[in-house]
């Protein structure tokens, strides 16, 4: 006879089951975009015939660390000077990055370089807000954005470029983005192969088989004609490009994948601020799911079905985690057992095994990745780093609950830089 | 190169290792005879297969599949058929068995393939670097058709004479299946010798196939070259072989053609065609 104890583990274990068949199929899906990516020569950039104007929007709060680097790699981009321009959001900076922005740009007096410098009244409001006022002094017919630590390769503009201008469906064109600083400390190798894995399997699995992606808030152009109908970055959104995603969709365009537009950015060095920053992500995607699907329903499309279908994935995969600690926790108390005979040791296993496959087959897809070292980091990453997503995902739940109940505005936090 | 070679023996013996390791465990733990576990064997010998033919990430795709397959199926076991007693030695170890063939023998196939292309590569590089014949010594075809237009733009340009002669020994495959290779290497090499006797060392001297050499000769007109065909003529007809004790004379026929360049044409290839047919003359 089954007991409701043994209900509940079933049906976490069918959940768990569930979930890695479809990560199964993401990552083969995602595998097969890598391989339509490859079969693309670099002769498709070369063939571009006419170079669209495009304004490179840079929000820069006290950056002083990494501002001038990303602005020379900016510089550096293979693409007409006189179709470029770099928009500078110097946002109520504090330190010395409004001073280094005005020494480049005397040093380059023949660059399109712009300082937009706001002031106590209109800044000092976050990263949408920041990219709002860079808006507004655009000239170009595309807006590509980069956060102030990325330096983007030299060829990633026109392959961002490129793919925009080979469809009219796509709304905005994501690049990729690695890690600079993998070898700074353990926790940004896990980064490195966490953001690798995240675009093989979820950016690209996804935009295979659905065509569905999301903003990564840097490295992207979109059309400015589009941003402008759509009134630009929502000031509340804490995860502004996942919120700015959703209005893309709505409207009827696509976000697609360009990997081979590449940037290079710096991940978060210690545990205090990669939480931070987590956080604040876990919170911005709680306000997106509260502005579309709990307040009230504004528009439908497949971007609505994806939002309800990750909530529910997450729903699935939260409840599941929970209901089998708690099960394991009344076990060992001796309150209620599980009363099935069966050695379920094997759903974990199998999990395990399977998170080992899937990220050392994202690692295999880009090149020098796949080396020993960052085997036994997945084999560890499982039980250290993935852990700590709970965390962030209790905290920032926890967090965005407590702003909501106090009537707090949600303040926005800048990622330190190192 | 050296670090791919010792890479691929890495791999190679692993592989055997692998199956080493589960042949033993059948041996050691006779309940896994059962066709289950047969079948399971040979897929694994099957993964091992597809993995060394395809390509690495491929191959960990499969044992991807195979993993959650098989994984499913003892969960299933473990929940509704009633199987409680699965073990890792007997059941689970599966799990680990696939995702290790694929790597080793899909990084073994990776690394090979890796080396047949350089080879290939090499191969490539090598033909067209190359000017010179391994045997003889000689320069070689490529060498020839460059030295030739040289020679021709030369001639042409200061009014030299240029000759050039064509050598070719007649039914040399039958020759090579009567004496064999290493007999008629030999005489090869005698005829070099022969020949270089007879040339004066500033005359340029090709290998262009295995039974044709070909001279240049500038600064010299057709009575010039005439003598030295007499006089190749009787050094080649003489070649003996010393193998051992014997003395050994072997009989070869051969051609020899000339023709001056007589400053019509700056076509390499329709000169060579032309000396070709000299070698129909000579009788």
């Amino acid at each position: 006879m089954l007991t409701t104890i043994d209900y509940l583990f079933l049906y976490s274990l069918f959940a768990i089951w569930a979930l890695l068949l479809f990560n199964v199929r993401l990552s083969f899906a995602g595998y097969s975009f890598y391989l339509e990516t490859m079969a693309k020569k670099i002769d498709i950039i070369r063939g571009i015939s006419s170079y669209p104007k495009v304004s490179i929007l840079v929000p820069a709060h006290n950056e002083e660390k990494v501002i001038e680097r990303s602005i020379l790699a900016m510089l550096k981009l293979d693409y007409p000077r006189e179709k470029l321009e770099i928009i500078v959001i110097n946002d109520n900076s504090t330190d010395r990055t409004g001073e280094i922005l005005s020494r480049l740009q005397s040093k380059y007096p023949d660059r399109n370089i712009k300082i937009v410098t706001t002031n106590a009244n209109n800044g000092g409001k976050g990263k949408a807000n920041a990219l709002n006022i860079g808006l507004s002094h655009a000239k170009g017919e595309y807006i590509v954005i980069y956060d102030a630590d990325n330096t983007p390769e030299v060829m990633s503009l026109r392959y961002l470029v490129y793919e925009i201008t080979s469809s009219d469906n796509y709304g905005a064109v994501i690049g990729k983005f690695r890690t600079r600083n993998k070898n700074a400390s353990l926790l940004t190798r896990f980064i490195n192969i966490e953001t690798l894995s995240f675009q093989w399997m979820i950016q690209g699995g996804r935009w295979k088989l659905y065509r569905l992606c999301l903003l990564p808030g840097t490295n992207f152009i979109v059309r400015k004609k589009l941003l402008q109908e759509i009134g630009g970055w929502d000031t509340k959104a804490i995860a502004e490009d996942t919120e700015l995603s959703i209005r893309i969709y709505l409207k009827g365009y696509q976000i697609a994948f360009m990997p081979k537009a590449v940037s290079w950015e710096q991940e978060p060095e210690t545990l205090r601020v990669w939480l931070k920053q987590r956080t604040r992500w876990v919170k911005g995607n709680i306000y997106v799911l509260n502005k579309y699907l709990f307040s009230s329903l504004k528009g439908f499309g497949p971007i609505i079905v994806d939002l309800i279908y990750r909530l529910a994935e997450s729903f699935l995969f939260l409840s599941a985690v929970i209901i089998s600690d708690i099960i394991f926790v009344l076990g060992l108390l001796d309150i209620a057992k599980v009363s099935l005979p069966g050695n379920f040791i094997v759903i974990w296993l199998l999990a395990y095994i399977l998170f080992i496959l899937e990220m050392n087959i994202n690692l295999a897809m880009e090149k020098g990745e796949l080396n020993p070292d960052n085997f036994f980091i997945i084999m560890l990453m499982y039980f250290t780093y993935c852990q700590c997503w709970l965390v962030v995902c209790a905290t920032g739940i926890y967090s965005y609950i407590r702003d909501a109940v106090l009537k707090r505005d949600h303040a926005w936090y800048k990622t330190e830089r190192f | 190169m050296n670090k791919t070679n010792r890479k691929v023996k890495t791999y190679f013996l692993l592989s055997i290792m692998l199956f080493f390791i589960l042949v033993s465990l059948f041996f050691f733990n006779p309940d896994l005879v059962n066709p289950k576990n047969y079948l399971l064997i040979s897929i694994t010998f099957f993964l091992a297969i597809f993995a060394f033919s395809t390509e690495l990430v491929m191959a960990l795709f499969t044992s991807l599949f195979l993993v959650f397959a098989f994984g499913s199926l003892i969960l299933y076991q473990a929940v509704f058929a009633g199987n409680y007693e699965l073990a890792f030695t007997r059941d689970y170890f599966w799990l680990l068995v696939f995702p290790v063939t694929a790597y080793v023998f899909g990084r073994l196939g990776d690394l090979i393939k890796g080396l047949s292309t350089t080879i290939v590569d090499l191969n490539q590089k090598v033909k067209t670097l190359v000017r010179v014949d391994d045997l003889t010594g000689f320069s070689n075809k490529q060498k020839f058709y460059e030295d030739l237009y040289i020679e021709m733009r030369r001639a042409k340009r200061h009014n030299f004479d240029l000759v050039a002669l064509m050598v070719r020994i007649m039914y040399f495959n039958e020759l090579v299946s009567i004496y064999g290779t290493d007999k008629t290497d030999d005489v090869m090499r005698l005829m070099v010798e022969n020949i270089q006797q007879v040339l004066r060392s500033e005359d340029k001297k090709y290998r262009l196939e295995t039974d044709t050499f070909a001279f240049i000769l500038p600064n010299t007109n057709k009575e010039g070259a005439e003598i030295v065909k007499e006089r190749l003529n009787h050094k080649l007809d003489h070649i003996t072989l010393t193998t051992g004790q014997q003395r050994e004379k072997l009989n070869f026929n051969f051609k020899i053609g000339i023709l001056q360049y007589d400053k019509t044409t700056d076509d390499v290839f329709e000169f060579r065609q032309r000396l070709e047919q000299e070698l129909e003359y000579d009788v």
